[in-house]
């Protein structure tokens, strides 16, 4: 990167604004995308800036050089979306965490992309209300984020996931034009840009502001561990709940494997010795909760469950969550690596993908842990594995195509919630065709024509036109 | 103009291209007829004729039941009406995974029907939502009182395929509850007006019908009264389905007990099993004690459902009752309804004109019916005024103002989708990649899109 740009982003950001020395950009090689070092390409500069001002001037200068420019939250992404493949500018978001706006009466809250999704719950909450979507990352992930994946999380059974939570933006153009688009109002005239926006991965825009849905805490929440001995019996109860039209605010589950992994790290209260086991969470007025936790239960029961367990505070809930919601941090102490998957499928194949999941992972020598959001058909199968051995990586790659395949094959995505990034892109030909990827391109060249934004992202290179006048890609890890 | 319908005969069969007076007339938007009514078999067909529109710098109308054809602007070309009513299949039902996967054609009620015999259902209850058909309904983004619990399409819609302007057939999303795979296309296809693509397929995650339901009516004296009543509800613990607000004007238009010209109305509809309905009872007596409703009603079975349709159906029955009738809809933040209607009724009282006004409170979303009386000469002359200055009023409570539903005249006097921001920009550049040639229902659209 040449000197020039470097010190005409001092004069944007300051000093303490532009990190560049090579040591410190190794962190930005990474997101939460498994894989390892080989292939890994750093930004040629990290910018952080203060505010939308300092976007857009950033944003105008990577257009006169050229350069590419990819946004950053948390660097929680599991898809790689926040990686910059070619070197350039990393914008990343961690300064711009104010929350500009709290307003009860219309139940709005309007953040900078840079605040943490907790962070926003827990301004709220002393008013009654919070915001809904909560990946499993929460207490790290930026709303930026989120809205840059369209993240989802447990509870979106019931409320929904980011898009359903989101009513305007303020973006910046690659060209570095500011442009607010939807509001605090429902039913924007004209194309409903905040929609399209939302989950487009940092590939048509840079969001520097977000106006967000509160929704009012419920009165009475009741959380419900039903334990199984065998994991069809919970897969089962999972499409039995769906068929008798019952919606819990979360269904979620988790296998042996993962269960004793939890216990080991966060001492939930999990049975080690069950096969699997679902927490289900239902939220709404005190009599609504009740019946339905009955029903709930009458349910499990039917299929075999050994025990039904209902959290008798807030504390013994918060304790179940903790386990559930750092699963992945519980499972990654088992290995060096650990892959986290995130397919979709109809809810009624869900005992029979399962027991799919668990013969491809055995058929490439990988122990598969089991933990998801089961009442939306989202799997995560979990696979451990060695990055350093680069056969055992490659090995862990094609399990994961082949779970895809699967997933495709049911009838399902092969992104529920994680993204495309890099790491599904060219898997993206198993759900669409040519004439699919022809309009998602338009829509790229209508925001983004130099493709500078986010390259090599969501569409396969193939698919996408438009040759970046940027230096060559290296060779990349292949995850 | 009238175009050589020969080519198109030719690729649907004689039978399917009609030009009979009951078709065209069908099609008639804002007093111009399209000069032919082709009625493609399937995706394939409408792709052909979608490429033969553009290679004969044709405009076509796409359209399934016609019932939505009134909203948007004076066309700026129109050739050929589509109409999408023999795809009306369904497609791929999976009862027990909530998904239903159905041609755009299909009305609305067919699908109602088809999921009731799983006590399933689709949360939406739009205007004219008997007889419209699904795509019509998607493309002009129309809702109803349910928005409130279920919101509106975009929410709903997991997958959708359309034939884009160069006559390619393209599929976004799919058929499962959870799907970030590409572009969420459907997002931009729906209320698109079929100005990007014209929608064949669409998939849906539907729900389960509630246990049980019961309608609440309140009756209040002033619109400070009733505005409160709304504002507690939407600020509490309680989940109701439904809250639709009316002035005594709409009750009048609406005209079914207990609805009333004496009273502005709180219309809420919650379901559970009994024991939350009685919950309900409780609560809400005690709320209609403390804001002293002048009455509280509650409605089940047979006379909830009435009520319900009634108040759902209110834009069709003031266009019935007076076809002179112009409805202005405000999109709000919350908030903002108590102060949007207070000074409509104001502009309106100034023109001279008698207004019902409603709300789906809980979603800011207010409507204004302006209805002329027949010996108004200069009726839409008023009306566009009217509807002019409460653009502005809905524009400085932070809102954004349209006039779906009007006279032709009154649509060359106002600005009927409201003005235009700077997002506008963006809007047109996606316009002129997905339809350079402007086939697709050219004008009708936002700043002429």
């Amino acid at each position: 990167m040449n000197k020039r740009l470097i010190s005409e982003l001092h004069n944007i950001l300051g000093d303490d604004g532009v990190v560049w020395r090579p040591e410190e950009l190794l962190l930005y090689e990474y997101d939460a995308m498994p894989g390892g070092k080989a292939g890994r390409v750093a930004p040629d500069a990290v910018v952080l800036p203060r505010n939308a001002e300092q976007v857009v001037r950033v944003v105008r200068l990577a257009a006169q050089h050229s350069v590419p420019l990819v946004g950053r939250g948390a660097g929680t992404g599991l898809a790689g979306g926040a990686l910059s493949t070619r070197g350039g500018l990393c914008l990343v978001f961690s300064r711009m965490k104010r929350i500009l706006e709290i307003d009860l009466p219309n139940l709005r809250a309007v953040v900078e992309p840079g605040v943490v999704n907790l962070d926003l719950s827990a301004a709220t909450e002393a008013s009654g209300c919070y915001f809904a979507p909560d990946p499993s990352s929460q207490k790290a992930c930026t709303i930026g984020g989120n809205v840059s994946t369209n993240a989802g999380g447990p509870h979106t059974l019931a409320y929904g996931v980011t898009a359903n939570h989101i009513l305007g933006l303020e973006v910046v153009l690659p060209t570095g034009e500011l442009v607010p688009v939807g509001g605090k109002a429902f039913d924007t005239p004209g194309y409903d840009l905040t929609g399209l926006l939302v989950g487009s991965e940092g590939t048509l825009a840079v969001v520097t502001k977000v106006i967000v849905k509160l929704t009012r805490l419920p009165e009475a929440v009741k959380t419900l561990l039903a334990i199984f001995e065998t994991v069809d019996d919970a897969t089962e109860t999972v499409a039995d709940l769906t068929a008798r039209g019952i919606t819990p605010a979360a269904c979620e589950m988790l296998d042996q494997f993962t269960l004793g992994a939890v216990e080991a790290f966060i001492h939930a209260g999990f049975p080690l010795d069950a096969a699997a086991c679902l927490l289900i969470e239902l939220e709404g007025l005190r009599e609504a909760v009740d019946a339905q936790a009955d029903q709930v239960e009458e349910v499990c029961r039917q299929h075999r469950a050994r025990e039904v367990r209902r959290a008798r505070d807030a504390a013994e809930r918060e304790r179940l969550w903790a386990g559930r919601k750092n699963a992945f941090g519980a499972v990654g102490r088992l290995a060096p690596n650990y892959y986290a998957l995130d397919g979709v499928i109809p809810r009624t194949k869900l005992p029979e993908t399962l027991r799919r999941v668990i013969e491809i992972g055995a058929r490439h020598g990988f122990q598969v842990g089991n933990v998801f959001h089961a009442g939306d058909g989202n799997l995560h199968p979990l696979l451990l594995f060695d990055a350093r051995d680069r056969e055992q990586f490659a090995r862990v790659v094609q399990a994961a195509e082949d779970i895809m395949r699967l997933c495709v094959e049911m009838g399902g995505s092969i992104t529920g919630e994680h993204g495309v990034g890099i790491e599904k892109r060219d898997l993206m030909p198993l759900l669409f065709t040519d004439s699919d990827f022809d309009a998602m391109q338009k829509v790229r060249s209508v925001f983004n024509p130099s493709g500078l934004l986010n390259p090599d992202k969501v569409i396969p290179l193939s698919k996408s036109c438009g040759e970046l006048q940027v230096r060559p890609l290296p060779q990349t890890a292949g995850a | 103009m009238p175009v050589a319908t020969t080519s198109l005969e030719h690729l649907l069969g004689a039978q399917h291209v009609r030009t009979d007076a009951e078709a065209l007339a069908r099609f008639r938007v804002d007093g111009r007829s399209p000069s032919a009514v082709a009625e493609p078999a399937n995706a394939a067909e409408l792709a052909e004729i979608i490429r033969w529109a553009r290679e004969n710098k044709t405009a076509l109308l796409p359209a399934t039941t016609g019932l939505y054809l009134p909203v948007g602007n004076p066309p700026a070309a129109l050739d050929v009406a589509v109409s999408l009513c023999r795809l009306n299949r369904v497609i791929h039902y999976d009862p027990a995974d909530l998904t239903l996967t159905v041609e755009a054609g299909l009305p609305l009620a067919e699908a109602q029907k088809r999921l009731a015999e799983h006590k399933q259902f689709l949360p939406a209850d739009p205007p004219h939502a008997d007889q419209a058909a699904l795509g019509g309904l998607l493309a002009s983004n129309a809702s109803g009182p349910l928005r409130f619990a279920f919101g509106t399409w975009r929410d709903f819609v997991i997958g959708m395929k359309f034939v884009t302007a160069e006559g390619k057939e393209v599929k976004t999303g799919g058929r499962v509850v959870k799907n970030v795979a590409g572009y969420d296309l459907a997002k931009l296809i729906i209320g698109s007006l079929g100005t990007l693509g014209i929608i064949t397929e669409v998939s849906f995650k539907v729900f389960p019908q509630p246990p049980a339901t019961a309608t609440f009516v309140f009756g209040f004296d002033s619109i400070e009264a009733v505005v409160e009543a709304a504002r507690r509800v939407i600020h509490s613990s309680w989940q109701p389905l439904l809250l639709e607000l009316l002035n005594p004007q709409a009750g009048d238009l609406v005209s079914c007990q207990p609805l009333s010209p004496l009273h502005w109305s709180l219309v809420v509809a919650v379901a559970g099993v009994e024991p939350v309905l009685r919950r309900y009872q409780t609560d809400f007596g005690a709320l209609a004690r403390e804001l002293r409703a002048g009455q509280l009603d509650i409605l089940r079975g047979h006379d909830e459902q009435f009520v319900l349709k009634a108040v759902r159906e209110r834009i069709p029955r003031a266009l019935a009752k007076n076809p002179a009738t112009t409805v202005v809809k405000a999109a709000l933040p919350l908030a903002g309804v108590g102060p949007f209607l207070t000074k409509a009724q104001q502009v309106a009282a100034r023109y001279e004109l008698p207004a019902a006004a409603s709300a789906h409170a809980g979603s800011g979303v207010a409507n204004l019916f302006l209805m002329p009386p027949p010996e108004m000469a200069d009726a839409a002359k008023r009306m566009a005024q009217a509807a002019t200055e409460m653009v502005h009023a809905g524009n400085n409570l932070g809102g954004r103002v349209t006039v779906p539903w009007c006279p032709t005249e009154v649509k060359h006097d106002v600005n009927v989708w409201g003005p235009l921001r700077d997002e506008f920009t963006l809007m047109q550049k996606l316009k002129k990649q997905f339809d350079p040639d402007r086939v697709l229902n050219p004008g009708r659209f936002l700043g002429g899109l």
